[in-house]
């Protein structure tokens, strides 16, 4: 169904590093719209654009061309300080490597992007707590992200990147760095939060299992949409 | 593995690209503080040296061919013993000779004249005078036929802009003299006496010139052949019977050397400040330019490389930086070196008129080793660590977060505290020994405690993130992910701003001091002298008629004869000062010193002596004992009937009452005038000025003036302390600055990952400089505390070194003035980092490539 507010529209994005001779085109003229829930799989090889796409729908670069907007909001006019708000308060984020904040104790790592937005830890604690017993992280709040697993240091990823109730979740190779087992886990969980959440996710992976777990599956292509696939059937672990 | 033939220019290349390349600041950090320390120990070093070098040129050029040295202060030796020591049979010719200090007229400076026997074997030689047309003067009869012939050095005739045939006007006790210039010395033998500003006269000349007839400063001896030195020393010692002192060449000084030793101890103590805080900047450089490069090194790795190659490739950069850095700290230090020169001079407290100049600046083997050994304490701390940290971690498993939170070391503070105790509480400790555990201690407990501190930001975290939103939940959380580097950056800053606060307070208490001394002995006279106090062109004495001529003015209603020399006091020259103790005593002021010195006073004029602290400290003699001096009427005791402060180097002074003085010694004029007047003194001054002013200008000094005089004579002080203090500012700021660097550097990541988590620019920005200023406030905290520990040391060896006992004071707005600095300085070292930190967008590379 398509909405008049997509969670996500991209619209001719060009993103150009570099300039003269040794320019590199990471995206040419891509257009996107994402609707709100789906959980959209980006796939394509290396260099093919995933991540700038990722960064350019964050807001954390701006295109050489062309618009974003999330949730109606369009990315590229906003100025450095004001995408930064909006990403802490519409967006989530989950990498591969986890990116935990050594020195701070799990909860706080959760409560990071609520913490940001100047809010006190005793104010977010409830919200945080709830998303760690959702997310089986429940007893682990004082313990440091040493202190954990892979699938936990994830899981911890995933309820910091939920923990503002964004708008869009974008995860890169969010299962690139774990087990089979728990990568499917986590895999699931995303399923779970798109169809019971309204939840959109957008993920970039290489991950063939993945695709299986999506709405959608997108390839990408030197920069452009090569192929896009709406998947009927849905997998469950 | 790789061949051994391609490692080593494989590891320059890759160092020099580094360098060159993505680690150029951290590369240009580590060889300005190399530099930076090496500069200032070699300076330092290199100033101290060119006054020692002066002592010894003076001395051996006052010594001639002369191997002992009969003395007797500046009281002077009786003439008749040069005849009578001369005629011995062990001795093969013995001479006279005389310094004196008058000040020249047509320029603001002193000049020393040498008074010879013209006429003695070598005298001429000795001089290599020039006369017309530049030849040699080698017939004495031309200088001896006219009682005011001078010779005059070349660079003192270039300054004056005289010649030969020209005349120089000098201030003599009798008045103003004109001399006439004979010749000039060319640039040796006893012309490089006195750094050159010299001038030569027959000894008997300047008798009659300074109206010491029948006395000499001191008579040089050569033993005739054979004669061993030992014996001939005893035998002139018996001959003397007590009215001089034989001693051997160069041994006069060995005040100077006192002197030195002193300085150069305070040297090493500011050059090793510096060489810490420089090798702990260069380990944080560096460490965090190897964090860089870690993925290289670990490519390397997986290419053949051993570990211990890499950590070869480190210790190469850090030998390539020492060697750099070194080169440019002698040159650094060359220049820095005559800039010390003056103040250093006069620290020494010996050339009071003369100062060192660039031609005593030369590097000994010693300057190179001090700056080398400097330069391989930096490069070591540089390369030591950072190996470890390249030979330990490989980047390619490091991505897993780290587990969080230092070692927890909750012995060091106490070890480090208890012996900071301890060291405060041993009574007969040395004060450098003091100063230097209590620095070593401080900079201990200071490095350990950050971990306790950081743990303590942790507990207060909620508090911390009520009252910063947005920035107080990560406060500490930089620090806390190097908390190695963060110990060493709080000690570094520690010890610069104890080091500083113990200076400001020296400085203070110096002034503080100096101020209550001239305020509070007499504090409604006027001093009289021919040249203005604490001034070093000071030489002149007051002529008797001009002082027949005060003492006769109407309005005048008391005057205090004073008269400073120097005497020779278990080898060291001692200032006696000879005043009217019955006249100044009961006019003393009112404060508890005053009174004390209004007492000793009434014991003084009996004819006791008193002493100065530094006196009583250096020769341990007190109120009670007896000293005994050599005066020209043989050896003389005297009782010491109490103890006073005094300005007048470490060996200190000796005062007694001025006729005990002329008793035994022969004086013409006075050094000074104190003078009390009825009523208003204006009136009073401009009838002595008017009575004066053919014979002798006269300086007259109230008590707001010489107020402000001494206050400008301290300013002087601070300016070497504010140098070094600056300096030690600088390389603080400069670790902040680094430390923060590789902070961010370390924390790419993790800065990344709060900006995609959504923090602004801004906030990250004020996250860094919420870290200094932490870092700032720790060692704001401790270093105060460290400071006021290391006062008690430090003006124990300002008393030693300058013979000033000085009271406890604190300049609370300087303080406050410069803590602020501190602050400033080093949130404006965290600029750049902040600045940094807001660029950091990448999350998907977590390591450079």
């Amino acid at each position: 169904m398509v909405s008049a507010n997509p969670a996500v529209c991209a619209a001719e994005l060009d993103v150009v590093y570099g300039s003269g001779e040794t320019a590199v085109h990471a995206l040419r003229g891509l257009s996107l719209r994402v609707e709100r829930g789906q959980f959209v799989v980006v796939r394509g090889k290396s260099g093919s654009g995933k991540t700038t796409l990722l960064h350019v729908a964050a807001g954390l670069r701006r295109p050489t061309a062309g618009r974003v907007a999330v949730d109606g909001v369009e990315l590229s006019r906003q100025s450095e300080r004001e995408s930064a708000r909006f990403r802490r308060r519409h967006i989530g984020l989950v990498y591969q490597f986890f990116n935990l904040v050594s020195t701070l104790s799990v909860e706080h790592n959760v409560a990071l992007p609520l913490l940001m937005d100047g809010r006190s830890i005793a104010e977010v604690r409830p919200r945080v707590r709830e998303l760690m017993d959702r997310l089986e992280l429940a007893g682990f709040e004082a313990r440091g992200p040493g202190e954990l697993s892979g699938g936990q240091m994830q899981r911890v990823a995933i309820a910091r990147a939920l923990v503002a109730s964004p708008v869009l979740v974008l995860a890169d190779e969010p299962t690139g760095n774990l087990d089979s087992g728990t990568g499917r886990a986590v895999l699931g969980l995303f399923r779970e939060l798109c169809s019971e959440r309204g939840t959109t996710l957008v993920m970039m992976t290489h991950d063939a299992e993945a695709a299986a777990w999506a709405d959608r599956v997108i390839e990408l292509r030197d920069g452009a949409v090569a192929d896009d696939l709406t998947v009927g059937l849905r997998v469950r672990a | 593995m790789i061949g051994r033939t391609w490692r080593l220019p494989l590891g320059l290349l890759l160092g020099v690209n580094s360098a060159l390349g993505p680690n150029a600041v951290f590369f240009a950090v580590t060889l300005v503080s190399i530099a930076a320390s090496v500069a200032l120990a070699t300076s330092l070093e290199l100033a101290s040296r060119a006054v020692q070098n002066l002592a010894a040129e003076t001395a051996q050029a006052l010594a001639g061919d002369g191997e002992l040295e009969v003395v007797a202060g500046a009281g002077g030796v009786p003439e008749a013993l040069v005849d009578e020591l001369g005629a011995l049979p062990d001795v093969a010719q013995a001479t006279p000779l005389i310094t004196a200090t008058l000040g020249l007229d047509a320029a603001r400076m002193p000049l020393n004249i040498l008074g010879l026997d013209l006429l003695a074997t070598g005298s001429m030689r000795e001089l290599g005078a020039r006369g017309r047309g530049g030849v040699e003067v080698a017939d004495p009869l031309k200088l001896l036929g006219r009682s005011d012939a001078v010779l005059l050095s070349e660079s003192v005739a270039a300054k004056l802009g005289v010649s030969f045939g020209g005349a120089i006007r000098v201030h003599a006790p009798q008045g103003a003299r004109e001399l006439h210039v004979e010749g000039l010395l060319a640039d040796r033998g006893l012309a490089r006496a006195y750094a050159g500003q010299v001038a030569v006269m027959d000894v008997y000349a300047l008798q009659a010139l300074m109206e010491r007839e029948g006395f000499v400063d001191r008579i040089r001896v050569t033993a005739a052949p054979g004669v061993e030195l030992r014996e001939l020393a005893a035998e002139l010692e018996q001959h003397t019977a007590g009215a001089a002192t034989v001693q051997r060449v160069g041994a006069a000084s060995s005040a100077l050397d006192l002197s030195v030793i002193a300085l150069r101890a305070a040297v090493l103590i500011v050059a090793a400040v510096g060489a810490g805080v420089a090798g702990l900047l260069s380990y944080a450089a560096m460490s965090t330019a190897v964090e860089r490069r870690l993925p290289e090194f670990a490519v390397l790795r997986t290419t053949g490389f051993a570990s211990r190659d890499v950590a070869r490739f480190i210790a190469g950069d850090a030998a390539a930086l020492m060697l750099c850095g070194s080169a440019l700290g002698f040159a650094a230090g060359r220049i820095l070196a005559e800039v010390f020169l003056p103040v250093v001079t006069q620290a020494s407290d010996y050339f009071i008129h003369t100062s060192a100049n660039s031609s005593h600046v030369a590097f000994a083997p010693a300057t190179l080793a001090v700056g080398v050994a400097v330069g391989l304490l930096c490069a070591a701390a540089g390369a030591l660590g950072p190996a470890r940290i390249a030979t330990r971690r490989f980047a390619f498993e490091a991505r897993a977060e780290p587990a969080a939170g230092a070692r927890r070391r909750g012995g060091l503070p106490l070890v480090c505290a208890v012996g900071l105790a301890a060291v405060a509480r041993v009574p007969d400790l040395a004060p450098r020994a003091r100063l230097a555990l209590e620095l070593a201690l401080g900079a201990g407990l200071a490095g350990s405690l950050v971990g306790p501190a950081l743990r303590g930001v942790d507990r207060i975290r909620p508090a911390l993130s009520r009252a910063l939103p947005g920035l107080g939940h990560l406060l500490g959380t930089g620090l806390a992910a190097r908390p190695r580097g963060a110990a060493l950056a709080v000690a570094a800053i520690t010890v610069v701003i104890a080091f500083i606060h113990a200076v400001l307070i020296l400085s203070a208490s110096f002034g503080t001091t100096l101020l209550e001394l001239v305020s509070s002995r007499y504090p409604n006279s006027i001093i009289v002298s021919a040249t203005g106090p604490f001034d070093d062109f000071s030489v002149d004495r007051l002529a008797p008629d001009v002082i027949a001529s005060i003492r006769r003015a109407p309005g005048v209603e008391a005057v205090d004869e004073e008269v400073a020399t120097e005497v020779p006091f278990r080898g060291q020259d001692v200032l006696l000062v000879g005043y009217e103790a019955a006249v100044a005593g009961p006019r003393s002021g009112t404060t508890e010193y005053a009174r004390h010195l209004s007492a000793v006073a009434r014991d003084v004029a009996r004819g006791d002596v008193a002493v100065s602290a530094a006196f009583a400290r250096r020769f341990a003699i007190h109120a009670g004992d007896e000293l005994e001096l050599a005066t020209p009427k043989g050896l003389r005791r005297f009782h010491v009937a109490g103890e006073t402060r005094g300005l007048a180097g470490p060996a200190g002074v000796i005062y007694m009452d001025l006729s005990t003085y002329d008793a035994h010694w022969k004086r013409v004029g006075a050094s000074s005038l104190l003078l009390w007047t009825r009523g208003d003194p204006v009136p009073v001054l401009e009838e002595i000025r008017r009575a004066t002013y053919e014979r002798q200008p006269l300086f007259f000094t109230d008590g707001p003036t010489l107020r402000a005089r001494a206050t400008a004579f301290a300013n002087r002080f601070d300016v070497l302390l504010f140098g070094v203090a600056a300096l030690a500012l600088f390389l603080g700021g400069v670790a902040i600055a680094n430390l923060l660097l590789g902070n961010v550097a370390a924390r790419r990541r993790e800065l990344a990952l709060l900006r995609a988590a959504g923090a602004e620019p801004g906030q990250l920005s004020r996250l860094v400089l919420a870290d200094a200023g932490l870092i700032a406030l720790c060692a704001i905290a401790l270093g105060t505390a460290l400071g006021q520990l290391l006062t008690a040391p430090a003006l124990q060896i300002f008393a030693d070194d300058f013979g000033l006992p000085v009271d406890r004071h604190a300049d609370l707005a300087r303080l406050a003035l410069f803590l602020a600095l501190v602050l400033a300085a080093v949130l404006g070292s965290a600029l750049y980092p902040a600045l940094l930190a807001r660029r950091a967008t990448d999350l998907t590379a977590p390591q450079a490539e």
